[in-house]
């Protein structure tokens, strides 16, 4: 996919203008999904119902903010569709979709999970589900009973991965084993409003497109992520020069004519090629050849 | 280390520790004090809850020596120590827990087993109990500048059969309550902490759980640990104070700083930059 169309499809995924009914945040203790909901919010025009498992202060932008704590994912749905039916029918939020927000998908049971998201989402509403991605949580009844992490993503339209977005080179291998301990590093990309996301977008086919981006949630810009090469590469001969008193590099006439040098065995391999791997034995003029197997069992 | 200079200790950008602008935000706030064994929190709670209570911080900020009598209430909720503890380690800050107003001690640690949860294997509605009292008891403390500390709340998690998910919806109840809430807890690893703890019943499991989540909604983090290096003499161990998933208000901003810090035989501080 090109890198407008790629820009365009994300535009559409913030607008909520695509049929795109489940929308999964995953982030992470590196990089929380905070700035990334207030894109959504930014782009959003529409009544915004807030489900709360773990928020304490009710956001400024929520039409509507249903305390989830200890009540059942039953009667959350209940509560959602209650509001939806008190909507008066002159009101042009009910052509409009209305995007419901839950904080955290970690705290609905397993058993729970795809009932209730997929009894959120109706031609009038849009789920943008959020699920922490750090700690693998399992299923005490069945060992063999998917994660809430393969659920969520199977029945995902729309994912949306949050990452740090880091300007200089980093040791990963250290910051993920301060994560590990719970400890948060200073960092100064952590948690900020600059970072990446890898969106996966399903289509109605079933054919799923992967695209990465940057995004600045200040200045509310996106663009593409280029994957930048290794800097320094296996040719570099610049690192050569001024090592030694000798001359270790080469020129492009002597490059050239390197590379048309045929190198030994490669017609021979050429060959064989054909016979996948297989030993052959070729006989030459001198070589004995017995018809009988001496390895053969004599009776 | 003597050569090196010596640093006042700060949370916020504004040279403070518990911000002015933190008491009177309308938002309520999660800062999580994390320790390993061997890195006990004492002095820098202390600090805390004189800095809360009358604007100064003897021990790590000298800057700090404005008094603000009656600057916050202190609500002190401990499943790991006794009143008695805390009054006399804050002497040291020059403060006198048992006269002043503003602070008020809830003992979960006493008759926590013997009163307050008698059934540990079915303890649900014992620990809903539980927290509602302290609930009320937070409700009943006048006006609307509370900073709240729960010591070692995780406690209920490795003895009872409630869930992390109880636990951490009670903490959010508590944290409505007030400007900050103050968690206090032990990160040892991977002994309470394993975030690759995948089966129900290891005994991290749950603890595991809770505190991830409890960091997944955190503004402030503030980090004890040992010296990665091994021991020395004159250092106890780093402090780190980084910020959370969730962002302040924007007029508050946390001073990401990673110190050094040396407790004396004298029970005095010394803070060194990294």
């Amino acid at each position: 996919m090109s890198t407008q169309n790629s820009l365009v499809l994300l535009n559409r995924v913030f607008s909520l203008k695509d049929g795109f009914p489940f929308v999964l945040v995953v982030d992470s203790l590196l990089q929380s999904s905070y700035h990334l909901i207030q894109e959504f919010v930014h782009n959003c025009n529409n009544d915004i119902v807030y489900l709360s498992f773990e928020t304490v202060n009710k956001p400024s932008y929520a039409t509507h903010f249903i305390d989830c704590m200890d009540v059942t994912a039953g009667e959350i749905v209940k509560q959602v569709k209650q509001l939806s039916t008190t909507k008066p029918e002159s009101s042009p939020l009910l052509t409009r979709k209305t995007l419901i927000i839950v904080d955290s998908l970690n705290y609905v049971g397993l058993e729970d999970l795809t009932t209730f998201v997929s009894s959120l989402i109706s031609p009038t509403s849009i789920v943008l589900g959020v699920f922490h991605g750090d700690f693998k949580s399992s299923s005490t009844k069945n060992p063999n009973f998917p994660s809430h992490m393969t659920l969520l993503t199977y029945i995902a339209s729309s994912i949306l991965d949050v990452e740090p977005y880091h300007t200089s080179e980093i040791d990963e291998e250290e910051i993920d084993m301060e994560i590990s301990r719970l400890k948060t590093p200073i960092i100064k990309a952590l948690h900020s409003s600059m970072f990446k996301i890898t969106l996966t977008n399903r289509r109605k086919s079933g054919r799923a497109l992967t695209s990465r981006f940057i995004i600045n949630s200040v200045n509310h810009t996106y663009e593409a992520f280029k994957e930048t090469e290794a800097k320094i590469s296996a040719e570099d001969e610049s690192l050569l020069k001024d090592l030694t008193t000798f001359n270790l590099t080469t020129n492009t006439k002597q490059k050239l004519a390197k590379d048309q040098v045929d190198l030994p065995f490669m017609q021979a391999q050429e060959e064989l090629g054909s016979y996948s791997g297989a030993i052959i034995y070729e006989f030459e003029k001198d070589d004995d050849y017995d018809e009988e197997d001496p390895y053969e069992d004599p009776f | 280390m003597t050569s090196i200079q010596e640093q006042d200790l700060v949370l916020f950008k504004d040279n403070s520790i518990v911000s002015d602008k933190l008491l009177s935000s309308s938002s309520s706030h999660l800062s999580i004090i994390a320790y390993t064994e061997g890195t006990q929190p004492t002095w820098f709670v202390n600090s805390l809850i004189e800095n809360s209570l009358v604007g100064t911080a003897c021990l790590v900020n000298k800057d700090l020596t404005k008094q603000t009598p009656k600057r916050s209430q202190v609500i002190y909720i401990s499943f790991s120590n006794l009143l008695e503890f805390y009054t006399k380690a804050c002497k040291k800050n020059g403060v006198d827990l048992s006269r002043e107003s503003n602070f008020h001690f809830i003992d979960c640690f006493t008759d926590l087993f013997t009163k307050h949860i008698t059934n540990p294997e079915n303890a649900s509605s014992q620990t809903s109990k539980l927290f509602s009292f302290i609930i009320k008891q937070l409700s009943m403390v006048p006006g609307v500048n509370k900073i709240v500390f729960i010591e070692n709340p995780e406690i209920l998690l490795t003895a009872t059969s409630i869930s992390s998910v109880e636990l951490s919806n009670s903490l959010v109840k508590l944290n409505r309550l007030c400007r900050n809430l103050f968690v206090i807890s032990c990160h040892t690893s991977p002994q309470i902490v394993d975030i690759h703890s995948k089966e129900a019943y290891d005994p991290n499991f749950k603890t595991s759980d809770f505190l991830v989540k409890l960091h997944q909604r955190a503004h402030l983090n503030i980090y004890l640990e040992p010296l990665t290096t091994g021991r020395a003499k004159d250092i106890t161990g780093i402090l780190t104070v980084s910020k959370g998933p969730l962002p302040f208000e924007s007029s508050i901003i946390i001073d990401e700083k990673s110190y050094t810090y040396n407790v004396t035989k004298e029970s005095n501080i010394k803070l060194y930059f990294r």
